[in-house]
């Protein structure tokens, strides 16, 4: 009994100590609001109040395929990837929920492929393995012990403890070609959305509406999941709430290079493809005024800051 | 799956250490061979069938053997001595046709999956140079994990049996367990059946200080994976893909990073391995016993990857050496020149074939042939010129047991070692002499200096390889002395050994190369 006593004590004061150290190494702001927790799962929590114009809610596919910093440099626009691994209908509906308590965004593009993600169907190590990054934020933010020790070799900024330089994005540059050629053979066919999705999704639009957003369904180029029975699906969905559906897959609308622009043959864009996908979401948002360009707020210093960081890697 | 993985640390081993806390004595070898099929269903899938059949054929000819042995020894007893040994060489011929049959039966799954394309191309280039308009296909077989090692393990087990060293087994899921026990089918080490069929079937019980012993061996092994084989890929990966453009220098860093990486990964894997295994009581051998001390190649070997080893030199070189062709050829070849020319031929035979065999377990591929023989002609020289230099030394008055010529030894041998090391990893040997040609002929510190923060480690990261790297010197420094760390670790009061504890593990979750942004190594052995 006092060894069991002993074992528990051991991993309760274990818990309490990495704790302490995620403390120390998450970003500080919003956390007595959020807790540790949601702070270190929505990365846009870091960010000024108000500051972020557009998010974008997604997967993996958004984190490697949309570059905020690039729709910095290029067109002075603030917008976040709101994406995480194999991210769930209902997840997204909690993240813009966050995000928009403490930003006035103006648009909002939703990534389409998240709803067909059936939570049932994913398997179990996958979910443990989204578990432990949820309850154990500094899977994510261990590395920031960079911007505490051994200064001597290289001066950090500690102010940017806080700030997601990439905003989201995940940054690879190296290439695996796909193997295989697009071969998406036109289907009339539309493809099931899981029931809860749809009740989520519906409350991502009312959302929107109340929070006077321009909601728009948008495809991230992909080779490996993206069908003809996908594209009708979310369009029939768009027509039904009056959504605009922007199809990035429809290569008469942008001109994927799956031999060039993927790092993991054709399921994820690199730095190359995102290049693509930023440039178009870039036009887009100039063409019809929906956001500003900060680029000379000095209010957005932090901006100019991490731009510099972001393309020095 | 791997023993790195989340899966394996937080869920599947604390699950399997609960129940076999929880069942009785007898149900405990049981219970872990449950265990270890669920724990290669995960991984192999269907593919499990291959490793019950292993075990199925080990097992049916091990009772075939003691049978014929049974009916060997009632028949002996009213013979005369001429006649019992004629008899009992009828029997041992009987006897070795099972045993080159069962062999057989478990290498061909060995040589389907692992070496069947790799002759197929070999066949093919031969049929293209005859103008034979034939071409096998490439096939991609996706092997049943850990075939290399629970093949070897098997075969091991035949042959003492067949021996009579070991007394086969009558209990077909103890042989199973003995070549499926979860700990060791991916890596090894290769544990003998004598080893561990003590502790195996026995079900001890878990107690305070094996619960402690395990996790804190499982500790150092994350410890060596994670802060440095897996921050050390990120390298590694870069300068083996880009031969063309980096340096000489910074590819000879490359070899000796993933020299490094190798070493952290392998004797990593095999702390957790054992750890687990140190969990319910059941010691397993050892694989590594500080291998950059060595002072020659033969003595690398004998500190890395040692069940290998010496499964190589039980099963291949006694046996090669002491077969009639060789002793036959050794007696005329003595007549002629010589004892120690003799001796000499004959190790080098052995040596050859267990060289040979050993490159191709490595892989079915030249560039791991080429790492066999490399290292046969270092050991077959060192074996020919050990005695002059020894004699060169008492000459020139050389203290051969001074710390410089000591430390001269062992750092000649840890170069001899990178070399190998770089054809191991190289995907072919043109590139591998692409990159010894840089490395000799554009070694440039300057290029250096500029190139190797652009390889995915910052200044930061050295620091922490270099900290965690002098951590396990002094550890293996301690180890070498012959100093049992772990023991004097049990003797420290508490407060100081939970501070420890907490220290590493901390610096595990802090300092680990693992999250947004890092690759971890693939468990390497585990796809020999």
């Amino acid at each position: 009994m006092k060894k069991l006593i002993r074992v528990i004590l051991f991993f309760f004061i274990l818990l309490f100590l990495i704790y302490g150290i995620c403390y120390l190494l998450l970003p500080q702001k919003n956390i007595k609001k959020y807790g540790m927790i949601k702070v270190a799962n929505n990365e846009i929590l870091g960010e000024d109040k108000n500051t972020i114009d557009s998010i974008i809610l997604g997967d993996s596919l958004v984190y490697s395929g949309i570059s905020p910093m690039d729709l910095w440099h290029n067109y002075g626009y603030t917008v976040f990837d709101c994406a995480s691994e194999a991210l769930l209908t209902k997840d997204a509906y909690q993240n813009l929920k966050i995000a928009t308590d403490n930003q006035e965004a103006k648009v909002v593009f939703m990534e389409a492929d998240v709803l067909f993600r059936d939570e049932k169907r994913m398997p179990r190590s996958r979910r443990l393995k989204l578990a432990i990054k949820y309850f154990f934020p500094i899977y994510q933010y261990h590395n920031n012990w960079k911007k505490y020790l051994f200064s001597f070799v290289s001066e950090e900024n500690k102010d940017f403890i806080d700030l997601n330089i990439n905003k989201g994005y995940k940054l690879v540059k190296s290439t695996h070609s796909a193997k295989k050629k697009r071969n998406m053979k036109k289907s009339n066919k539309k493809k099931s959305i899981p029931t809860t999705n749809l009740t989520y999704f519906d409350k991502i639009v009312q959302l929107s509406k109340e929070k006077n957003i321009k909601l728009i369904l948008i495809s991230i180029p992909n080779l490996e999941k993206w069908s003809s029975q996908k594209h009708n699906r979310i369009q029939s969905l768009a027509d039904l709430y009056d959504l605009e559906f922007i199809d990035l897959n429809d290569e008469n609308v942008i001109s994927i290079d799956w031999q060039k622009d993927t790092r993991d043959f054709g399921n994820h864009l690199n730095y190359r493809g995102a290049l693509k996908v930023t440039h178009f979401i870039g036009e887009y948002l100039k063409k019809n005024h929906l956001v500003m360009d900060h680029r000379k707020d000095s209010s957005y210093e932090s901006w100019n800051k991490s731009d510099k960081l972001f393309h020095l890697k | 799956m791997s023993y790195f993985k989340p899966f394996y640390l937080f869920f599947f081993f604390p699950l399997v250490i609960l129940g076999y806390y929880l069942l009785p004595k007898r149900v405990k070898p049981l219970y872990l061979l449950f265990c270890s099929y669920v724990f290669f269903f995960l991984i192999s899938k269907k593919l499990i069938l291959f490793v019950f059949l292993s075990s199925l054929s080990i097992y049916l000819a091990g009772i075939w053997m003691k049978k014929m042995n049974e009916r060997r020894d009632c028949q002996l007893q009213n013979m005369e001595k001429e006649e019992k040994k004629i008899f009992k060489e009828k029997y041992k011929q009987k006897k070795k046709l099972i045993l080159i049959g069962t062999i057989l039966f478990n290498l061909s799954f060995l040589f389907f999956f692992k070496y069947l394309n790799f002759f197929m191309t070999i066949v093919n280039k031969v049929f293209q140079f005859i103008s034979i308009d034939i071409s096998f296909p490439w096939v991609k077989r996706l092997a049943p994990i850990g075939i290399s090692f629970y093949t070897l393990q098997a075969i091991s087990y035949l042959i003492d049996v067949y021996r009579e060293k070991i007394k086969p087994e009558d209990n077909l899921f103890k042989v199973m367990l003995y070549l499926s026990f979860f700990p060791t089918i991916m890596e090894g080490p290769i544990a003998r059946y004598t080893e561990v069929k003590d502790d195996i079937y026995q079900g001890k019980k878990i107690t305070y200080h094996n619960l402690c012993f395990g996790y804190q061996r499982i500790l150092y092994g994350l410890f060596k994976k994670l802060i440095i084989a897996d921050r050390l890929n990120i390298f590694v990966k870069l300068a083996f893909q880009r031969v063309d453009i980096y340096s000489g220098a910074t590819l000879a860093l490359g070899v000796i990073f993933y020299t490094i990486m190798l070493y952290m990964e392998f004797s990593g894997t095999m702390d957790v391995v054992i750890g687990s295994a140190e969990v319910f009581d059941i010691k397993l051998p050892e694989n590594f016993r500080q291998p950059f001390f060595s002072k020659n190649i033969s003595e690398f070997w004998s500190r890395w990857h040692i069940t290998l080893g010496l499964w190589f030199k039980d099963y291949i070189f006694y046996p090669v050496s002491l077969s009639k062709p060789v002793k036959k050829l050794s007696t005329s070849v003595r007549k002629k020149m010589g004892n120690k020319v003799s001796s000499l031929l004959m190790g080098a035979i052995a040596l050859f074939a267990v060289w040979s065999l050993n490159g191709l377990w490595h892989g079915a591929g030249w560039t791991f042939i080429f790492f066999g023989y490399y290292h046969f002609i270092l050991i077959l020289l060192g074996n020919i010129f050990t005695p002059y230099i020894i004699k060169l030394c008492e000459v020139w008055h050389i203290n051969r047991k001074s710390f410089f010529y000591q430390f001269f030894q062992i750092i000649k041998t840890t170069i001899l070692v990178f070399i190998g090391e770089l054809f191991f990893k190289a995907p072919t040997l043109t590139v591998a002499f692409t990159m010894i040609r840089k490395i000799f002929t554009q070694f440039s510190v300057s290029k250096l200096s500029k190139e190797i923060l652009k390889l995915g480690l910052d200044s930061k990261d050295f620091i922490i390889i270099l900290l965690a790297l002098l951590v396990v010197f002094v550890i293996s420094l301690f180890k070498e002395r012959g100093f049992h760390i772990r023991q004097k670790i049990e003797q420290q009061p508490i407060v100081l050994r939970w501070t420890l504890y907490y220290a590493l593990i901390l610096g595990i979750v802090i300092f680990g190369a693992y999250g947004p942004g890092y690759i971890p190594v693939a468990p390497i052995y585990a796809d020999f």
